[in-house]
């Protein structure tokens, strides 16, 4: 663009709503296990890669504190055993390319302009954004951090943010002490060793509470159990005069034998390929407590990078007690490690298991998962079940494909979204009403249950916001289609004006395969009926919360689903404009491709990928969105027919790759 | 399990009649598919013995006449085969009442309307279903109105749900011989969806005991026919 421009010109910059990024940053964590476990996180992983004994981490420690002080509380995370902020300060202009790993200070200062992925070993943070996460935290948006250095040089820098923008600033040696001391009110000393700290000035609340009842070392203990295990990695916590080191979770016991209390399962050194992808498993280690559950943050087995736990990985078939029960770890060869991180979300709490070596390594997990729970928890019986419903799902791993390319290939126009009942600005409320607290289901991210689950936390609470007491009925109960299958209440209430009342729960649904016999989406559902004579009977209100038996919900994307019609074998399919703004695919069920294809999971995947591949380059040119093929207009038939396969020579590729 | 309904659709530029695998379930494994075509086969010859049953009864010239209460009644009962059928989930159910007009279009008033097309639970095969199953005694049925009253009956989920107003309707037999009030039904009908409106403000009949509920049908059966009508 600039050799379009005089030279003459005033640019203006985009203005950014600094307070906005911050907090969309923090809801990003927030997504994951929070703003606390992620300032953990990412303290510890700038720290343990800027390492000077790079294999073992020797000498290495990071301390954290909390400081209250009369007019401002401090929360401190140092590290020794580091190269400390490395570099110099750096210019706008120079912030703008991308930075060697050795100049530290500048990439603190910056972000997202590291190196790529591709060029280094394997550092467990590159995107830079955790640092906000720091500013998040507190309650002023302020960080300070300072370093000392090998050199001696010792240099303080701040960080804040303001509306439009997110300033940084320095100081070194005598006048970085100097305004040390008057930032902090003397609560802070200059480092005496080198290495790098952080000072999250008012930490919020969440952060001060976390610290004080002990769950903040059990967030570090349950990340980084790995390195404190193998490396005798030295992590503390100190506040309120006491200081304790972050230990591995008890629950979190990884013996390497069968016993009376643990079921295991181990794989060493194992050079594995899925498809086209190879990858190199150092351990796979998976442990099923016979006697107790696991605690809820352990279970699954970890995806362990670089000595951190990114995230974890579970079989979803398994029945709830042994899911409960299992969990572990696997660790990866550099390589591996290598391209896994390009497949890490920002945040480093999730991979993408949808492709390349993420969905190798996913098939290869839940495989041995499969496997240990065959041989050693005696859960043979359901493994054809399993078979087929895998097969069941054929049709919609396609129309997911399929999603997530449309939306790579930007066809996807707005999705509607389903408007939450709670929070929802300018709603009008009932006077009378009903409501349920939120359901806890046995899965983080999805309202799928499975036989022998439990939903637990069903809360039915009943508000009456009007200025006279009532009397109703309330009744709460599980229906399938129009059939009631399961009574849960039945109660009269009366109550009082601008009142509300708990009527109900917590109560725990246990899915029972004689009562949820068949699969698909129920609804508990809640209803109150007056009681009053003026309008005995009527309903005065209903909630209802759907969850998913034995099938997964469908997903939002531009395919909303599939419509199956049997007609003239030598016609494949089309897809067709659905009720919302997506599109559905029609299929011929009586095409022999199809039938044909029916008979393997893959085949049958591969077969709706193809038609549905078709249908994205019809979308294209019906839509006219041209993302697929160009300009069509002006195309003669035989080029449009050239082109047309081009388009799905790209989704076949994008679908394998 | 999918229930298998035809519909015309516009195939590369053609209206054809294509089979249509209706199902609540997201996805169409080949096990369904499989029974779905299986429930085909079983619909189509069992409402040709139906169809050739009612025949041979002489029921179904009563199609399009007065007196066609009788030959839906007939259906109804035969179509109690739906119940504690295999091949019939109940989530599917629904579809089941619509591939009724493909299979049987002689047994049905005309060809599938909107309303049978987009909610089968409240379509013609459904209703003949339910008649014959809430009220099996022909004599009360045809005391109590004709097929166009009883459709409007059966078409009031607060009514045509709640077992107690049927049985009370029931009682109403005894009183009055057949001929004695004919198309009763349907001024009675249209009294209790305003006592139960269902529409806009839902009622929930079971709110009331026994004793209320008979007060209250009663009460709106004088508020018709007067005092004296008992």
């Amino acid at each position: 663009m600039r050799k379009h421009l005089t030279g003459q010109e005033v640019l203006r910059p985009t203005v950014i709503n600094w307070p906005n990024e911050v907090v969309r940053i923090v809801d990003e964590y927030q997504q994951h296990r929070g703003l606390v476990h992620g300032v953990q996180k990412d303290a510890i992983q700038n720290s343990w890669d800027a390492k000077t004994d790079k294999k073992k981490g020797k000498g290495w420690s990071t301390v954290f504190e909390l400081l209250k002080r009369k007019d401002a509380n401090f929360f401190v995370f140092s590290d020794t055993g580091t190269t400390g902020l490395t570099g110099r300060v750096l210019k706008f202009e120079e912030m703008q390319q991308d930075l060697p790993e050795e100049e530290r200070w500048g990439r603190f200062e910056s972000l997202a302009f590291t190196k790529s992925p591709e060029q280094e070993s394997v550092p467990l943070g590159s995107r830079g954004q955790g640092k906000f996460i720091f500013v998040g935290a507190s309650k002023r948006y302020t960080i300070l951090y300072d370093t000392l250095r090998k050199d001696g040089v010792y240099r303080l820098g701040a960080r804040w943010v303001e509306p439009t923008q997110s300033p940084v600033y320095s100081w070194e040696n005598e006048e970085a002490k100097q305004k040390l001391s008057d930032l902090t009110g003397g609560a802070l000393q200059p480092l005496n060793e080198v290495g790098t700290r952080v000072i999250i000035i008012d930490p919020v609340d969440e952060l001060v509470d976390v610290v004080e009842n002990g769950t903040f070392l059990r967030f570090v203990g349950e990340t980084w159990w790995e390195i404190l295990e193998k490396f005798q990695a030295k992590i503390v916590l100190r506040f309120d005069g006491q200081e304790i080191a972050a230990t591995k979770p008890k629950e979190f016991e990884l013996p390497e034998r069968d016993s009376k209390d643990y079921a295991v399962w181990l794989r060493e050194n194992e050079k594995q390929k899925r498809g086209n992808v190879s990858f190199f498993v150092k351990k796979l280690h998976i442990v099923s407590g016979r006697r107790k559950l696991a605690p809820e943050e352990i279970r699954g087995i970890s995806i362990q990078r670089g000595g951190m736990k990114i995230c974890t990985l579970l079989h979803r078939y398994l029945p709830q007690n042994l899911a409960e029960s299992t969990y572990g770890y696997v660790t990866f060869d550099e390589d591996t490690e290598r391209e896994l991180r390009l497949l890490e979300d920002a945040e480093h709490y999730s991979v993408d298991f949808q492709r390349g070596v993420g969905r190798a390594v996913k098939d290869y997990v839940i495989e041995e998962l499969e496997k240990f729970a065959k041989e050693k928890l005696g859960w043979g019986a359901d493994i054809r079940q399993i078979k087929r419903t895998k097969q069941q799902e054929a049709e919609l791993q396609a129309i997911w494909a399929a999603n997530r390319i449309a939306s790579k290939l930007g066809l996807v126009g707005k999705i509607k979204t389903k408007t939450k009942r709670h929070g929802e600005k300018g709603r009008h409320w009932k006077d009378i009403r009903v409501r349920f607290a939120e359901f806890v289901f046995p899965r983080d991210d999805t309202i799928r249950v499975n036989w022998r689950d439990k939903i637990k936390d069903i809360i039915v609470e009943v508000v009456n916001d009007a200025d006279k007491p009532i009397s109703l009925r309330l009744k709460v109960f599980v229906r399938f289609f129009d059939k009631v299958v399961n009574n849960l209440l039945e109660k009269d209430i009366e109550i009082q004006p601008y009142k509300f009342v708990e009527v109900f729960g917590p109560h725990t649904e246990h899915i029972d395969k004689k009562i949820y016999a068949e699969k698909g989406k129920y609804f508990v559902i809640a209803r109150i009926n007056s009681l009053m004579d003026e309008n005995k009977g009527v309903e005065l209100d209903e909630v209802k919360q759907a969850f998913h038996v034995e099938r997964d919900p469908p997903k939002k994307g531009l395919f909303e689903k599939c419509e199956w019609v049997g007609t003239n074998p030598t016609w494949m399919g089309t897809v067709e404009r659905g009720e919302e703004e997506g599109w559905n695919l029609v299929y011929n069920v009586d095409h022999p491709s199809y039938r044909a294809s029916e008979e393997s999971v893959n085949e049958q995947k591969e077969y709706l990928f193809r038609l549905l591949a078709f249908g994205l380059c019809r979308i294209d040119l019906e839509t006219k969105k041209e993302k697929l093929i160009k300009d069509p207009k002006n195309l003669e038939p035989a080029q449009l027919a050239e082109r047309i396969l081009e388009g799905l020579g790209k989704i076949m590729h994008l679908y394998h790759v | 399990m999918a229930v298998i309904i035809k519909e015309k659709r516009k195939i590369a530029g053609k209206d054809v009649v294509v089979k249509v695998y209706k199902t609540s379930e997201a996805i169409l494994s080949k096990e369904e598919r499989e029974q779905a075509e299986e429930l085909d086969r079983f619909l189509r010859e069992r409402m040709k013995e139906i169809e050739e049953r009612l025949r041979k009864k002489g029921l179904l010239e009563l199609r399009g006449r007065k007196g066609v209460l009788k030959l839906w009644f007939e259906l109804g009962k035969e179509l109690g085969f739906v119940d504690n059928n295999k091949l019939i989930r109940e989530a599917d159910k629904r579809w089941l009442w619509r591939a009724l007009y493909d299979h049987a279009p002689n047994l049905a008033p005309g060809p599938p309307n909107v309303r049978a097309n987009e909610r089968p639970e409240n379509s013609h095969f459904r209703y003949c279903y339910l008649l014959a199953k809430k009220f099996p005694d022909f004599k009360f049925v045809e005391s109590a109105g004709d097929w166009t009253a009883w459709a409007e009956f059966l078409d009031s989920p607060s009514i045509s749900e709640e077992p107690r107003i049927i049985e009370w309707l029931a009682t109403k037999q005894r009183k009055y011989a057949p001929s004695a009030k004919q198309d009763w039904l349907r001024k009675l009908t249209r009294a209790i969806r305003n006592e139960f409106p269902y529409k806009r403000a839902k009622t929930d009949t079971s709110i009331f005991s026994d004793e209320d509920l008979n007060e209250r049908l009663e009460a709106t059966y004088r508020q018709i026919y007067g005092e004296n009508e008992e």
